[in-house]
């Protein structure tokens, strides 16, 4: 009976925050609403309407394309989390490093991205101080670069938490095991492939989860500082097609149809991935 | 138990009960004759007043902040005691509308607003706003110039139609330019049509002149140009309303033409290198600074434009480029508009604010300040700057509104966009008006 | 679990790496380690300079050390207000948080009762929704309970949202305590209560730590919330306010420095004295 009423507050302030919330945005994403008068039912019509929406089509475009940042999150730190692991020389002091870049708000990261890289900001005056004025360029006004510059930024920012990940991973395999391999002669590298890889499944499976999910669902304050969405549509981004829709437009069932689903999106990619990993394992 | 005697206390003690309740009655009847009057009439009272639009970025020392805390000084020396605090609201578009959003759902709304005028032209924001018939008389309709665009179906109808917003001021497009400039070119007048502009731009690129400053990062340079070019394509003056409500289409030539000619600026070189990329206010210190020979502004701009050029700057009406009847008038807005929201604690003292600021006094302070020409007739009549008087002759002629300060803004940001990918080349003009006719779909889903 | 978490902390005896091949790796790490110090340098430097010197000259050092920009974002542009809303939606929420999710853990591990199981999972299966599904329906339900634009919003909100994450800590720290010690307690004639705060709570000092500090450092950062509940000067928190030291048209680059600063300071303080604590915590939620 104390049990229950131990439990009652988390109970309580999770039901209320958040699966209210989840249920009503189930429900509302079938309406009509602008979040004031009542809501009128649709039924399938908003998600008809969003599988033909070219600004919806075009956020999730932009989307796949944020997600190239998963292959870099997926090798890159396994290398970096090994050379932790071996004990460099200053592994102490990487270790404690390589999470820094999570520890800034994401907002300050944003603001100190769109700061540098305007036309007459520290990178082009930088570059110009060097002799290559031949590079300056407007770097958040063409897509060319603002993709790559976001998706640098995003990997930045992301990849000390990989590194723990795969730190955690090699700190359970058997130490014996990299020693016998060692003792036989093997290069890093192999032992690399042969001993740490094959023990690290479940881990990449998460890195891989994890830094998906980031690039659909988690990208709003990176776009939201950087580029605004800008130049035109080129760096739009689902939850910012979302944010909009609520807030500017105040469609706001028709946003609650965007994210339920781009939630079914993520969903349907995170279950492929696991279980192209778990057949991979047999 | 101890037996308590009657002590010389009791006496006192009653009259301490009769003093308590005699004091509770007169402040209940002081309370309620103090609220039988509605609080803030003819007593103004506390105000909060929000800021929106260009407005939003009138920070204290400012030439706007200066003119408001000029009407601030006013409301408080003729109402003691009460204070006036203004609140600038979020530069960006989608922060604002949330902020606006939020406040009317749950009632913490300012007593008066601000807001360009595209900004209110919603069904949601006009549900919200107060009708403001019953409080414009009709000595104070007279007294005002350019309602038309303050009404639904901008048309005021003198008066009766339904008044939401108060006109803030009057504003158009102009070209501006540096008269030497023009010289060391060898171009001898403005230009007023299009292919005279293209012209006397490669006469400029020959002297090393930028033609023409452009700032276009928002849409808003092509904007303004196209919305203004409007008025030499319509055939009738209430085109423009049949665009607003969706009676002529996004994609007639009406509306692709005038933006086809205005990309040839970009194709032929005739603005700054980083035009699609420059903020547009910013982009204005290629003109101030003397790098370029002109640039398309709106009044408020005249004052500061004078301090940088003096004597060489000119100013004359807008290109434009179609043939159409009224291709001699002018495009122009009420800049920007007053509101109140409904369920506003001080919905009267927010008025007695609005009528200061629309005044002889504020209004000829605006333009003093700004350059700008003021709504108020009797001011409008007695300014002198010649800048002001440019903008009093070429308003004298307005046939039709400029677009995006009557389509909803949801509606305006879609359109900005299409204009910038439009200039800057990522899209043709046909394409970009086809994108936003499709893109009205997912504004209403 | 907890074992892989804490093992992060410091490895048992690893061939070490002394090649002298590994040094173009050290050099990489250092290049990667300067990187994310960069920011602090660049927010600092330019914070410490004059506007006269930034129009001059994009990079460098500051000519005068001038605490202008400071003073500029602290006073003239609110800082000093969004500081104390930071702090006090930080500390509120990081409070909330560990009571109620010590409360559960407790009862989760320690107390039999009937529906333990089910509550548990159901508790913990909210752990991965994303912000931007929540973001229409918080709002509306904010306005609706009038708690738009006020602190307790994001307080409880984000208490709520990172409940699922710091139910599973507590619950899987007070599992590994032994069960002879409620035995003992029980023995002595304390009831649950007691037990709880004079046996357990004590005993989880190193849970605690890591549940304030990723708290701390979540909630201080948070922005989309913020962004969507806090609307008036008097509530923003520092993510927020510091957006509107950009200006329309010119921004004061010192002093917007001087904002990201402040809000930078007291994270990136928290994560270095509390820096092994923090790993093992984020580690462990998602190795679950």
């Amino acid at each position: 009976m104390w049990g229950l009423l131990y439990a009652t507050p988390a109970f309580a302030l999770v039901t209320i925050f958040v699966v209210y919330p989840f249920g009503s945005i189930l429900y509302h994403a079938f309406t009509r609403w602008d979040g004031i008068a009542p809501a009128q039912w649709v039924g399938l019509h908003n998600f008809r309407l969003l599988l033909h929406d070219p600004l919806f089509l075009r956020a999730l475009r932009n989307n796949l394309i944020f997600a190239l940042s998963v292959p870099v999150q997926l090798i890159v730190p396994l290398f970096v989390a090994y050379a932790i692991h071996r004990r460099v020389p200053g592994w102490r002091f990487f270790r404690a490093t390589v999470f820094l870049p999570a520890v800034y708000a994401t907002v300050v990261i944003g603001i100190l991205t769109a700061t540098v890289l305007q036309l007459d900001g520290p990178l082009n005056s930088a570059l110009g101080a060097v002799g290559l004025d031949s590079l300056q360029r407007e770097w958040l006004g063409n897509a060319r670069t603002s993709i790559p510059i976001i998706l640098l930024v995003v990997i930045w920012t992301n990849f000390g938490y990989n590194v723990l990940l795969y730190l955690a991973g090699m700190s359970a395999i058997d130490p014996t095991l990299e020693e016998a391999a060692r003792i036989d002669g093997a290069k890093w590298s192999r032992v690399l492939r042969h001993v740490v890889v094959p023990s690290l499944r479940r881990v990449m499976e998460i890195v891989l989860v994890v830094n998906t999910i980031t690039a659909f669902a988690f990208m709003f304050t990176y776009i939201y500082t950087i580029t605004n969405g800008g130049p035109g549509y080129d760096t739009y981004v689902s939850e910012f097609y979302i944010y909009n829709q609520a807030f500017t437009n105040q469609n706001m069932g028709y946003a609650a149809a965007t994210g339920v689903l781009l939630v079914g999106i993520v969903l349907v990619i995170g279950l492929v991935q696991i279980r192209a990993l778990t057949r991979e394992e047999r | 138990m101890k037996r308590s005697f009657p002590s010389p206390a009791r006496p006192r003690k009653a009259v301490l009960i009769a003093a308590i309740i005699v004091a509770a009655a007169t402040t209940l009847a002081v309370a309620a004759v103090s609220s039988a009057e509605p609080s803030g009439t003819a007593q103004g009272g506390n105000l909060t007043v929000w800021l929106s639009g260009t407005y939003a970025g009138a920070t204290p020392g400012s030439t706007y902040r200066k003119w408001l805390d000029g009407i601030k000084a006013r409301y408080e020396k003729a109402y003691p005691g009460s204070k006036v605090k203004f609140v600038l609201t979020p530069i960006n578009n989608a922060q604002f509308t949330a902020q606006i959003a939020a406040a009317f759902a749950s009632r913490k709304v300012p007593d008066a607003m601000l807001v360009y005028s595209g900004g209110y032209t919603t069904p949601y924001m006009l549900s919200s706003l107060e009708k403001l018939n019953d409080r414009v008389d009709k000595k104070f309709y007279a007294s005002q110039g350019q309602w038309d665009l303050s009404c639904l179906d901008l048309d005021c109808k003198g008066g009766k139609g339904a008044i939401y917003g108060i006109p803030h001021a009057l504003s158009t497009y102009a070209l501006y330019y540096n008269k030497a400039l023009f010289k060391k070119a060898g171009v001898a007048k403005p230009p007023k049509t299009y292919d005279q502009l293209l012209a006397a731009c490669k006469k400029f690129k020959a002297a090393g002149i930028i033609p023409l400053a452009y700032g276009d990062r928002d849409g808003y340079s092509t904007d303004n140009w196209v919305t203004y070019n409007y008025v030499s394509f319509v055939k009738s003056k209430d085109d423009i309303t049949k665009i607003w409500k969706h009676q002529i289409k996004y994609t007639d030539p009406r509306v692709v033409k005038p933006l086809e000619d205005l990309t040839q600026f970009k194709t032929q070189g005739c603005v700054n290198a980083d035009a699609s990329t420059h903020e547009n206010n910013d982009a204005n210190t290629y003109f101030t600074s003397g790098k370029a020979a002109m640039v398309q502004m709106f009044p408020f701009v005249a004052a500061d434009f004078h301090k940088a050029l003096g004597s060489k700057l000119g100013i004359a009406r807008l290109p434009v480029s179609g043939n159409g009847p009224f291709k001699d008038k002018v495009a122009g807005n009420s800049f920007h508009n007053w509101v109140i929201p409904k369920n506003a604690k001080n919905a009267d003292g927010g008025w007695e604010f609005i009528k200061l600021a629309t005044d002889k006094t504020s209004q000829s302070q605006l333009a003093k300040l700004t350059g700008a020409p003021p709504t108020n007739r009797a001011a409008l009549a007695a300014i002198t700057d010649p800048y002001a008087i440019f903008f009093r002759k070429a308003l004298a002629d307005t046939a039709i509104p400029v677009l995006d300060s009557v389509i909803p803004l949801k509606e305006a940001l879609l359109y900005y966009v299409q204009l910038q990918a439009a200039f800057s080349g990522k899209s043709t003009p046909q394409q970009a008006m086809e994108n936003v006719q499709k893109g009205l779909k997912t504004l209403n889903p | 679990m907890g074992t892989v978490a804490s093992a992060a902390a410091d490895s048992p005896a690893v061939p070490r790496f002394r090649s002298a091949r590994s040094w173009p790796v050290v050099v990489a790490l250092a290049l990667f380690s300067l990187s994310t110090i960069l920011p602090l340098l660049f927010m600092a430097a330019t914070a410490f300079r004059t506007q006269a010197d930034w129009d001059r000259n994009k990079i460098g050092l500051p000519t005068t050390a001038s605490l202008g920009a400071f003073e500029r974002a602290w006073t003239g542009a609110n800082i000093d207000v969004y500081f104390r809303n930071s702090l006090i939606v930080t500390l509120g929420a990081v409070t909330l948080s560990v009571i109620c999710a010590t409360l559960a853990g407790y009862s989760f591990s320690k107390i039999s009762w009937r529906l333990r199981a089910p509550v548990y999972y159901f508790v913990l299966s909210w752990i991965a929704i994303p912000p931007l599904l929540m973001m229409v329906p918080i709002y509306v339900e904010m306005v609706q309970l009038g708690l738009l634009d006020t602190y307790g919003s994001v307080i409880l909100l984000y208490t709520a949202l990172n409940m699922p994450f710091n139910v599973y800590l507590m619950t899987a720290f007070f599992r590994s305590l032994p069960d002879e010690l409620i035995e003992a307690a029980r023995i002595d004639g304390a009831g649950v209560h007691r037990t709880f705060l004079r046996i357990m709570l004590p005993l989880a000092k190193p849970a605690l730590a890591t549940l304030i500090i990723f708290n701390f450092l979540w909630a201080w950062n948070e922005f989309l919330f913020a962004l969507l509940m806090l609307q008036s000067d008097s509530v923003k928190t520092l993510t927020v306010g510091v957006l509107s030291l950009q200006g329309r048209f010119t921004t004061d680059y010192p002093a917007l420095m001087a904002g990201l600063l402040i809000t930078s300071l007291p994270v990136v303080g928290a994560y270095l004295i509390f820096q092994r604590h923090l790993v093992r915590g984020i580690v462990a939620g998602t190795v679950k």
